[in-house]
């Protein structure tokens, strides 16, 4: 994935700022950064769903889970299943249906808990075998329990992953890469084992906390 | 994907079949009381209004209203494949169920006595039962559609619908049913482009 001096402007204030990246294939990148830093904003054009002011992004067949895991909630699982199917050429159903565990086919997407409706929409990702899958805040609404578990399953997805939080903590497990946004621009972008050598840091966390201070003052 | 269009406006299918079942407990009843002729034509008025408020719509604008869209456009067919899909399952639809009022419409009209006085309800419709009227229903389910892609919401989209289609047939009832045909067409056509511009534009 890689993306040349990405920009979105919406009236006078850019959401996001000469934003030039690049993510080798089978990275997992946490994508941390403040509220209104400009997560959002990147992950929406990096999926398609917004057109950028500037620049332009390179990307392979790309999957989006956005952060409320929007589905058709009148639709049983089963149907949305169908639905992959229906509107991907590369549909593999066993990589869809292991991504549900446990879950019923017949049960209705309105009732399903935010653990449950997450896996449904990693379901329909695996499912599309999408090369990059992008994740806007995926534990935010979740209970503790549910997390770990996400978090797990996001662990073993057979992707170039990019997930977005702004809580750092729990994601420094799984991620090998950090791009840290504040105020629509990139600050740090890289391996962690790269970035805390440079930067001199002893953990991501006082690597982030120290960027973003400087980018305060 | 028809199957994906079609099980996304299923409800709305189904309500308009709904409809259209009641015309024709109202053909019946005008056959069999003869003091109500001319009243089923008279409903059928509103029919053109029905389609664009329940079925033209809630096509788009439940898609944008509850953010869904972020889903279904982000799957592996671009947003304008998607429109044509929906848009084409809609119409294919609507001419069909059409079809049906047009025959219960042509069944309740042989009923009724020739030389009928008209009056005030009468001009909430044109009297064509052929092409003007499926041409007519086109014109409100796009009309429908377009402004439920314009407004996002349904709830400001459907009462603007009902205008929009009320005020279309009233400026159209003295069109005839060639020019009306050709009107709604061309209407239904420049609905379809706005939609068209406004799912795109969405970003």
């Amino acid at each position: 994935m890689r993306t040349m001096e990405l920009g979105k402007r919406y009236g006078r204030r850019w959401a996001l700022r000469d934003c030039t990246l690049t993510l080798p294939d089978g990275a997992f990148a946490a994508l941390v950064g403040p509220n209104g830093a400009g997560k959002t904003t990147l992950l929406s054009i990096l999926a398609g769903l917004l057109r950028p002011t500037t620049g332009r992004a390179e990307t392979p067949d790309v999957a989006f889970v956005a952060q409320d895991k929007p589905l058709y909630r009148d639709w049983t699982v089963g149907e949305l299943m169908r639905l992959g199917a229906a509107m991907n050429p590369r549909w593999s159903p066993s990589r869809a249906t292991s991504m549900l565990g446990a879950l019923s086919l017949e049960q209705k997407a309105g009732q399903l808990s935010g653990g449950q409706r997450t896996r449904v929409a990693l379901a329909l990702a695996v499912g599309r075998q999408a090369e990059l899958i992008l994740l806007d805040e995926p534990l935010a609404d979740l209970d503790p329990l549910a997390r770990l578990e996400i978090l797990e399953v996001i662990g073993d997805l057979p992707a170039t992953v990019v997930l977005s939080s702004h809580v750092l903590a729990e994601l420094t497990e799984i991620c090998d890469h950090l791009i840290l946004l504040a105020e629509g621009t990139v600050r740090l972008s890289g391996s962690f084992a790269d970035l805390l050598a440079t930067h001199d840091a002893a953990s991501p966390a006082e690597l982030v906390i120290g960027q973003l201070r400087k980018a305060a003052s | 994907m028809i199957w994906v269009a079609w099980r996304r406006q299923r409800l709305q299918i189904l309500v308009i079949s709904g409809v259209i079942l009641l015309y024709g407990g109202a053909a019946l009843a005008e056959r069999l009381q003869p003091g109500l002729t001319g009243m089923t034509r008279q409903l059928a008025g509103y029919f053109v209004g029905l389609v664009a408020m329940f079925w033209g719509v809630p096509l788009l604008a439940r898609e944008l209203e509850g953010g869904v869209y972020r889903m279904s456009w982000t799957q592996g067919l671009t947003r304008g494949r998607w429109l044509a899909f929906m848009l084409g399952v809609a119409a294919a639809g609507a001419v069909v169920l059409t079809g049906v009022l047009a025959a219960i419409l042509a069944w309740a009209v042989s009923g009724e006595a020739p030389g009928r006085p008209r009056d005030a309800l009468d001009l909430l419709q044109s009297d064509a039962v052929g092409p003007a009227l499926f041409a007519r229903v086109l014109f409100g389910l796009c009309l429908g559609a377009m402004l439920g892609a314009l407004i996002r919401r349904a709830q400001l989209a459907v009462p603007l619908a009902m205008l929009g289609t009320g005020l279309a047939q009233l400026g159209l009832l003295r069109a005839g049913p060639a020019l009306e045909l050709l009107l709604c067409l061309l209407g239904a056509a420049g609905c379809i482009a706005l939609t068209w511009l406004a799912i795109h534009r969405r970003s």
